[in-house]
């Protein structure tokens, strides 16, 4: 039977776990925001509302348990959608003991080593290269695996990249590179900073091809990264995907976005990647509004219990902080 | 017992950990087909091929964060800069990335990475390439430094270092890979975070590490025809510091000189020195002296460049200095 | 892919197929109060520019509810949820602060009568916050001692050293001696102050000991020890090789090696880590369930007491003065006052009267530091006209110092009926900004607590705070030697230092003592 086959047969539930897990991040997001704002999360907080798409499909299409993924710091949906516990991240953001590192990375630095999520990086482009360092231990163990390596369009011009894509095919390293690309680098619209705006192009002087996808529709996230992982992990021949998408909210909390117009983001709400989804469920039959809403309120309730366990949580103990400096 | 040079006994670890472990590998600039900058790679390629010896392009950046990848699942690469200076092109992903990884992930990575090169001024080299720079790496908790100054210490440290579950930053010094001395054959480890007594004295306790411990040495000869006997204390590892060793020796010798090539300010042996201050003081009977190196780039020519480092008149200057001689 | 291309076919998008609502307020059952939120990270109050939807509308997640202008900027409030509006709490041009409640978003119908009570009910709704003056709070926390009051101001000579080293005649300075030499000299019986030191400027170092204590003989400290020696400490602390926290004490190291200096020793103890906390962690688990940890927020009020109790302690040096104060003819004609009125007087009344009067005679305790607001940063003391007392009034989560005016010129009863008025607002939050400002003293009353004396916070911008403590039957020895059993009632007076010297607190203490003790004497200018 072929993969393709087996997806058709199961495909209401495979769709239904993609919305769903859109939907969870969204929600989740939109109480970190609640949160944030009442000072229950500090620092830096990056927002994901808008792009669930791309890490949701995009981790949908691996296996993690050969895979991995590496990612920068607006983690909090690709941890999600690697299966790290929403509470256990709610925690994080609380800096609470029981938070998926202690309570000592927060929002910028998630990180769930089970499920192979490696992070979770806070300066601009530079776990482009740990990924890499990913797939070459792949490959060197000969394991069979595919790293997906995320990061955004402000990244793409960090020199580490370029260095990074280079290593990749020199040595046929199995890697996927998948630029977010949310337009806009903090305030920056990308298209000015950039000398090309078709960002895919920029794999070309590595000889690494490079494909544009909507990142804002999950189904082709899915199929383009499925198929682009099995090349890389069977040829080891990493590929960049520019996904184009964006997010709703400013760069970080403190950012109001007043850099572009309400025309604009109202034109990519149209397309909002759960909407679609949903479009398309319920003209295939397979949807209802009432099981909408029994999904929708199912990843509710997971974020009040996870926001109730972070609540609960212990502080970490202050002695707690000389730990996990040296193995 | 075998005299090898300090080159050979390098390459002795890294030959003998890659035959135990295939998890360990050696990556960096010239490495492979060219045998090494410093032919501390000589015959490995030979040996394990391609894929455990790797030639790098010039992007000691990427390389060095592709090793703490490598190293984030479970490989224990061996990076070799060609020299440390090239390395600073290479400072986010050691600070930001090998010493922090750990702890932001609550524990959940470990990270068995050695990361090595030249240290330290060379000669005719000017400011770029003739620098010491280990304070940098010695500042930044997450990290272990490693500065190994005779040919035995550098094997067996380096073999521990590539053991070790940490990211160590392993320094070693391009007038030094010619250096020869008797080295054990075979397994041979000197534990991280021991200093060693390299002389043994009652007067005076000089503390040093890296190449200018020949420069101790020869002041130690030219104290004894004073009357002098200076004892010799090596750190070889600079994080973290073996405390202990140097205020037993300070509590008996009453007087302390800290050797460090690098710059005076924020150096590793401004800060031994304010250790040795504050924890001995009612042991000294004389202010804690530093011999550093000129707060200067390093000129290119050679007498300026050999007036701007410690040497060992400078030593006795110090010693005298602390002994009120 | 090939197969791909086929499934995927039946999902190509179109546009077109129109945009869903994704709003589901029929589903949405339990209506919830939408918190102000701090949209700049040094925000503590916003005004609310325009509501961008009115009571009524629907809205959905993300969509634009108002903006709000914050300390920074002009930020976009987004919905949190979805649903129906259903009230406004904080209108266009009102502000509030970070956590109070701006709106109600609930279902179609709701019933949130309890809702806009529960926001009603919070320490400052939106109506208080317009006037964007959070309410003044008292001070007068108790304390659990009383501290000694610094009477004199001259500081304390510094202690002499501990090493007995005259100064050498001939000069009149201390030498310089090495620290190790004056360890040696103190351990061999050397006077190190008669030695001439060989060190720079004079430094008695080592030798110089030795020399005195024995022609030079080594003393202590054994020169030249063997190789092995050496090196055996050396072997000792593992915790060197365990990454120790710079704040680990270095003094154990030190202490092992001196230890081993005398003699080379075996290996020394490593310094041991602290225990990590999850011993902690199981017995705060194990923990009573009443005693579960809660996070309580910051209400307004809180947040003024916290900042201007803090403010004052830190600003003000307080010193505490006490005193003792027969009240039983105080009593007594308070019990005939009642009686020949009817009805009760509260001893706070009389308190209040009689403090007034004590500050006319000592008007030093009624008066303000003044910092000076013009740029010269010149530094008044204002020494206030009138007796405006304020009196702490304990709230549930809270407390507020309702003022009385002008006490002096008014009399007992009058000061007695505004006296219950002011409390009963006070409790019922109904009190009006100039009530609570400005107060020239304070009064803070913990004997119906059963609290003997205390000290109290001064509540700026008042010099001087007064803590009641409960009236005790106490035995005295009275003026004839004789024992007798008293009404006695401790006054403990906190001052600012900057105004009030501590023979003015004692003055101004003592004639209150006076008045409260022959109340016939003031009560003949009480008017009733």
């Amino acid at each position: 039977m072929t993969a393709a086959a087996t997806i058709a047969q199961q495909r209401p539930a495979f769709l239904a776990g993609l919305l769903r897990q859109m939907l969870r991040i969204r929600r989740f997001e939109e109480k970190a925001a609640q949160l944030y704002g009442l000072r229950k999360i500090g620092g830096f907080c990056h927002l994901y509302i808008g792009q669930e798409a791309v890490a949701a499909g995009a981790i949908a299409a691996i296996d993690l348990s050969k895979d991995y993924v590496f990612t920068a710091y607006r983690d909090h949906g690709h941890a999600l959608a690697c299966g790290a516990e929403a509470g256990a991240v709610m925690a994080e953001l609380f800096g609470k003991a029981t938070g998926c590192c202690k309570g000592k990375g927060g929002s910028m630095h998630l990180f769930d080593v089970a499920h192979h999520f490696f992070g979770g990086n806070g300066i601009v482009g530079a776990h482009v290269p740990l990924a890499a360092g990913a797939a070459l231990a792949i490959k060197y163990r000969r394991l069979n695996g595919v790293v997906l390596c995320f990061f955004g369009d402000g990244a793409i011009h960090q020199g580490t990249f370029h260095e990074t894509l280079n290593l990749a095919k020199i040595w046929n390293l199995p890697i996927l590179f998948i630029c977010e690309n949310n337009q806009y680098g903090m305030g920056t619209f990308y298209k000015r900073v950039s000398a090309v705006e078709d960002l895919s192009l920029l794999g070309a002087s590595y000889d690494i091809p490079g494909r544009q996808i909507n990142g804002m529709d999950v189904l082709e996230v899915y199929r383009e990264v499925a198929s682009a992982a099995a090349h890389a992990r069977g040829n080891g021949l990493p590929m960049l995907l520019e996904a184009r998408t964006y997010r709703y909210r400013g760069h970080s909390m403190s950012d109001p976005a007043r850099y572009r117009t309400k025309e604009e983001l109202e034109t990519y709400r149209q397309q909002d990647p759960i909407l679609m989804l949903r479009t398309v469920m319920e003209r295939e039959g397979v949807l209802d509004q009432r099981t909408m809403n029994q999904l929708d309120e199912q990843c509710k309730q997971e974020v009040e219990r996870a926001v109730e366990f972070a609540e609960k949580s212990p502080q970490p103990a202050l002695e707690q902080r000389f730990e996990d400096v040296y193995a | 017992m075998p005299v090898i040079t300090y080159r050979e006994a390098l390459r002795q670890a890294i030959d003998e950990e890659m035959e135990r472990d295939d998890r360990v590998f050696l990556m960096g600039e010239e490495v492979a087909e060219y045998e090494g900058a410093y032919k501390v790679s000589q015959g490995l390629l030979g040996k394990y091929g391609p894929q455990r010896v790797i030639d790098t392009p010039i992007t000691e950046e990427s390389f060095t964060g592709v090793g703490i990848g490598a190293a984030m699942l479970g490989l224990r690469p061996v990076v070799e800069w060609m020299t440390v200076n090239f390395g600073l092109q290479a400072m986010d992903q050691i600070i930001n990335n090998a010493a922090k990884l750990r702890y932001m992930s609550g524990g959940q990575i470990t990270l068995p990475l050695v990361v090595r090169g030249p240290n330290g001024p060379a000669e005719w080299l000017a400011a770029q390439h003739s620098q010491a720079l280990q304070a940098l790496f010695a500042h930044v908790p997450g990290l272990k430094v490693v500065a190994p100054a005779t040919p035995a210490d550098a094997k067996g440290l380096l073999k521990s270092a590539i053991r070790d579950d940490n990211p160590v930053i392993f320094l070693e010094g391009e007038l030094m890979y010619a250096w020869r001395g008797e080295v054990p054959q075979g397994e041979w480890l000197v534990p991280l975070g021991k200093a060693d007594v390299k002389r043994a004295g009652g007067d005076v306790t000089i503390i040093t590490f890296g190449r200018p411990l020949r420069a101790a040495h020869e002041a130690a000869e030219q104290l004894v025809r004073q009357g002098v006997e200076a004892e010799i204390i090596d750190l070889r590892t600079l994080r973290p510091l073996d405390e202990a060793t140097l205020y037993a020796s300070v509590a008996r010798t009453n007087r302390c000189v800290v050797v460090d090539e690098a710059w005076p300010l924020a150096s590793v042996g401004s800060h031994v020195a304010w250790l040795v201050a504050r924890n001995c003081f009612d042991d000294l009977d004389a202010p804690v002296e530093l011999v550093s190196g000129d707060d200067i780039p390093m000129p290119y020519n050679h007498a300026l460049e050999l007036a701007a480092q410690p040497s060992a008149q400078k030593v006795v200057e110090a010693v005298k200095k602390v002994m009120y001689l | 892919m090939a197969a791909f291309g086929i499934w995927c076919l039946g999902f190509v998008w179109d546009l077109e197929f129109g945009i869903w609502d994704f709003a589901f307020p029929e589903e949405r059952t339990v209506a919830e109060l939408i918190p102000m939120l701090a949209l700049s990270p040094t925000m503590e109050v916003a005004t609310i520019i325009k509501w961008n939807k009115a009571e009524g509308d629907t809205v959905t997640a993300g969509e634009l509810l108002c903006e709000v202008e914050t300390d920074k900027a002009i930020m976009e409030y987004e919905a949190p949820v979805e649903g129906k509006l259903l009230k406004i709490l904080v209108g266009d041009g009102q502000s509030c602060g970070v956590g109070e409640p701006i709106a109600v978003i609930g279902g179609e119908d709701e019933d949130i009568t309890a809702l806009l009570a529960q926001a009603q009910a919070k320490p400052t709704g939106a109506a208080a916050a317009t006037t964007g003056k959070p309410a003044a709070a008292p001070p007068l926390a108790a304390e659990q001692q009383p501290q000694a009051a610094p009477l004199v101001a001259a500081p304390q000579a510094a202690a002499a050293p501990s090493a007995p080293i005259p100064p050498p005649a001939e000069t009149g300075r201390r030498a310089p001696v090495s620290p190790v030499a004056r360890r040696l000299a103190e351990q061999a019986g050397v006077d190190i102050g008669a030695l001439r030191g060989s060190g720079p400027g004079g430094r008695v170092v080592k030798r110089d000991v030795e020399e005195a204590a024995g022609r030079g003989a080594p003393l202590a400290v054994p020169a030249g020890v063997p190789p092995s020696a050496a090196a055996a400490p050396a072997a000792a602390p593992a915790a060197a090789v365990a990454p120790s926290p710079q704040a680990a004490p270095p003094a154990a190291l030190v202490a092992a090696a001196r230890a081993s200096a005398a003699a080379p020793a075996p290996a020394a103890p490593a310094p041991t880590a602290p225990a990590p906390g999850l011993a902690a962690q199981v017995a705060a688990a194990g923990a009573p369930a009443e005693m579960t940890e809660q996070v309580i927020p910051i209400s307004p009020m809180r947040r003024a007491i916290a900042e201007r109790m803090t403010q004052s302690k830190a600003a003000a040096p307080h010193y505490y003065l006490v005193i003792a104060v027969r009240m039983d003819a105080l009593l007594e004609a308070r019990q005939r006052l009642n009686e020949s009125l009817g009805r009760k007087i509260s001893l706070n009344a009389f308190l209040l009267k009689f403090v007034a009067e004590a500050l006319a005679r000592v008007p030093r305790v009624n008066a303000t530091w003044e910092a000076g607001g013009g740029g010269g940063g010149y530094q008044t003391i204002r020494q206030h006209g009138r007796a405006d007392i304020a009196l702490a009034v304990a709230l549930n989560d809270g407390l507020i110092a309702p003022i009385v005016r002008d006490c002096s010129r008014k009399g007992l009863l009058a000061i007695d009926g505004e006296l219950a008025g002011l409390i009963a607002r006070a409790q019922a939050g109904q009190l009006r900004g100039e009530e609570i400002e400005n107060a020239t003293f304070t009064l803070s009353n913990l004997g119906n607590m059963g609290i003997d004396q205390f000290t109290s916070i001064i509540n700026p911008p008042c010099a001087a705070t007064l803590a009641v403590g409960r009236i005790a039957r106490t035995p005295v020895i009275d003026e004839d030697g004789e024992l007798a059993v008293h009404s006695v009632m401790k006054l403990t007076l906190s001052c600012d230092h900057r105004v009030i010297d501590g023979a003015v607190g004692a003055k101004f203490l003592s004639e209150l003592k006076a008045l409260l003790e022959n109340p016939v004497q003031p009560a003949l200018v009480v008017q009733l």
